[in-house]
């Protein structure tokens, strides 16, 4: 795994973002918190971070749009996805990978099920 | 010069007037004060919150064993801050599962939270009894089952509704068995309400509808309502006993309707047979559903079943009949078009009706 892997979240529950942080920091990530779609986006873009979670329902712009805006970038193309949403539709979870999401959690969600996960993410373990 | 009675009533309405003024002035006053006070009561509440939570966050985030996280929350937590540690943890006890829950399960019923909101929900008001109820939810507290099942014959709907709620988060067996007994024996919840709970938890309940879906189990309101969530929820393991709906001579037309519509929403082509012979049923309610769950299931067979179909005297049939052709590929286009050159005014008040609302405009492949 990268050393200290960059990660940002976005989500706009201020409970469940900060309980991503706290359990992400706890395993060596440096975490940015946007806390709708569109800031979410432009910290993607400032930081080109080593992975992002994206909750799907967010304020300005849904995690799908934010999803699609990362991989229609050369900038931001390759960076991994892991989608984070209470919607359980199938529909959705084809979406979120469809448009090229590493991995899918729904809520309610284990902190430290996600964090597995990031790590598989950062090794390239899924898909 | 004023009559000197009139000149007394000036005054005294003067002094009317000055007294209300005051009056007004004073309670505005007291409203003023009160909304500082409880503002000042919140900030002080919301700033114990504050304190809790980065320990809260810790230990939910940290390996650490539940034993270990509920012997640091109970001595690192001053007693006057410890409401403000329920309402964090019942926040973080909404959004997690797993591990984490288990933990805070596990904390709820060592710090004495689990004991507070079960001696609520026996002793206090109404309102009490609600949020407490809720809370045993949130907290998946087994022990609290009891309890609860009494407060589902509560008078006060918000109660039942709390109740009943927190009863489908808890899962266990006694839990989810005692909401289907309610629901068997008391029809008086809004159905949908009901339904929305069994949606929730879908995997516990469908094993005990699909029991209560056994023909002569349930009947009336309650069969259809178990019915729809059975179609709702997907159970493909609900299609055998759905199927026998359709093929029994017993059940009323609304049964087998919502019979045939579940099993379109579920999707198993086991079910296109069936559906099929169905279309044939005495019943416009039952073709008409029948039709509408072959289109949903795409059930390529039925092709020529359909086409026959598409000229039944009924109208909605005839729409759903349209519906599914548009469904089924080429075949199905072709068999609609070969129906308009009939030249029958129904039929094409049917497709028209059809290509609406399957978004399919006519002449177009609609693969």
């Amino acid at each position: 795994m990268i050393e200290s892997p960059v990660i940002v979240v976005a989500e706009d529950d201020p409970q469940i973002a900060s309980l991503i942080r706290f359990r992400l920091e706890r395993i060596g990530c440096v975490v940015h918190v946007g806390d709708d779609g569109e800031k979410a986006l432009n910290l993607i873009n400032e930081i080109k971070p080593n992975l992002v979670v994206l909750d799907v329902m967010m304020p300005v712009m849904d995690g799908f749009e934010v999803l699609r805006s990362i991989q229609s970038s050369p900038d931001t193309r390759g960076i991994p996805a892991i989608m984070l949403t209470a919607r359980e539709a199938e529909d959705d979870v084809l979406k979120g990978f469809e448009l090229g999401a590493v991995d899918y959690m729904s809520k309610p969600f284990s902190p430290a099920e996600l964090a597995a996960r990031v790590n598989a993410a950062l090794n390239g373990r899924h898909g | 010069m004023m009559p000197p009675i009139l000149a007394h009533l000036v005054n005294v309405l003067s002094f009317a007037i000055v007294l209300l003024l005051v009056a007004v002035v004073g309670l505005l006053a007291m409203l003023a004060l009160m909304r500082v006070v409880l503002a000042r009561r919140e900030r002080k509440y919301d700033a114990r919150k504050e304190r809790v939570r980065p320990l809260v966050m810790d230990l939910m985030t940290a390996d650490g064993s539940p034993e270990e996280a509920a012997w640091k929350l109970d001595h690192l937590v001053a007693s006057r801050d410890k409401k403000a540690l329920e309402q964090v943890l019942l926040a973080n006890g909404r959004i997690v599962k797993g591990p984490e829950k288990e933990m805070l399960t596990y904390v709820f019923e060592a710090l004495g939270f689990v004991d507070e909101d079960i001696e609520n929900v026996t002793r206090g008001s109404d309102m009490k009894k609600a949020e407490s109820a809720f809370h045993l939810g949130v907290m998946k507290s087994a022990r609290s089952v009891p309890y609860l099942l009494r407060e589902l014959r509560s008078s006060n709907q918000a109660v039942v509704f709390a109740s009943l709620n927190a009863l489908s988060h808890i899962g266990t067996p006694e839990a989810i068995s005692g909401v289907m007994d309610f629901m068997t024996s008391d029809h008086k919840l809004r159905s949908s309400r009901v339904a929305e709970v069994l949606l929730e938890k879908k995997r516990e309940f469908a094993p005990l509808i699909r029991e209560r879906l056994v023909i002569g189990e349930a009947r009336g309101e309650l069969l259809w309502l178990l019915i729809d969530v059975a179609g709702a929820m997907r159970d493909t393991e609900a299609v055998p006993v759905l199927i026998a709906y359709l093929d029994g001579a017993g059940p009323d037309a609304m049964t087998v309707s919502k019979a045939a519509r579940a099993l379109g929403s579920i999707g198993d082509q086991a079910a296109c047979a069936p559906l099929t012979n169905a279309l044939r049923d005495g019943s416009p309610l039952v073709r008409a559903a029948a039709a509408e769950a072959l289109g949903h299931l795409a059930c390529k067979d039925a092709i020529g079943a359909l086409t026959g179909a598409i000229h039944d005297v009924d109208l909605n049939v005839k729409v759903n009949v349209a519906f599914a052709l548009t469904k089924l590929g080429p075949r199905g286009h072709e068999a609609l078009t070969a129906s308009l050159s009939v030249g029958e005014a129904s039929v094409a008040e049917a497709l028209g009706t059809a290509a609406v609302r399957s978004g399919v405009p006519l002449g177009v492949d609609p693969r």
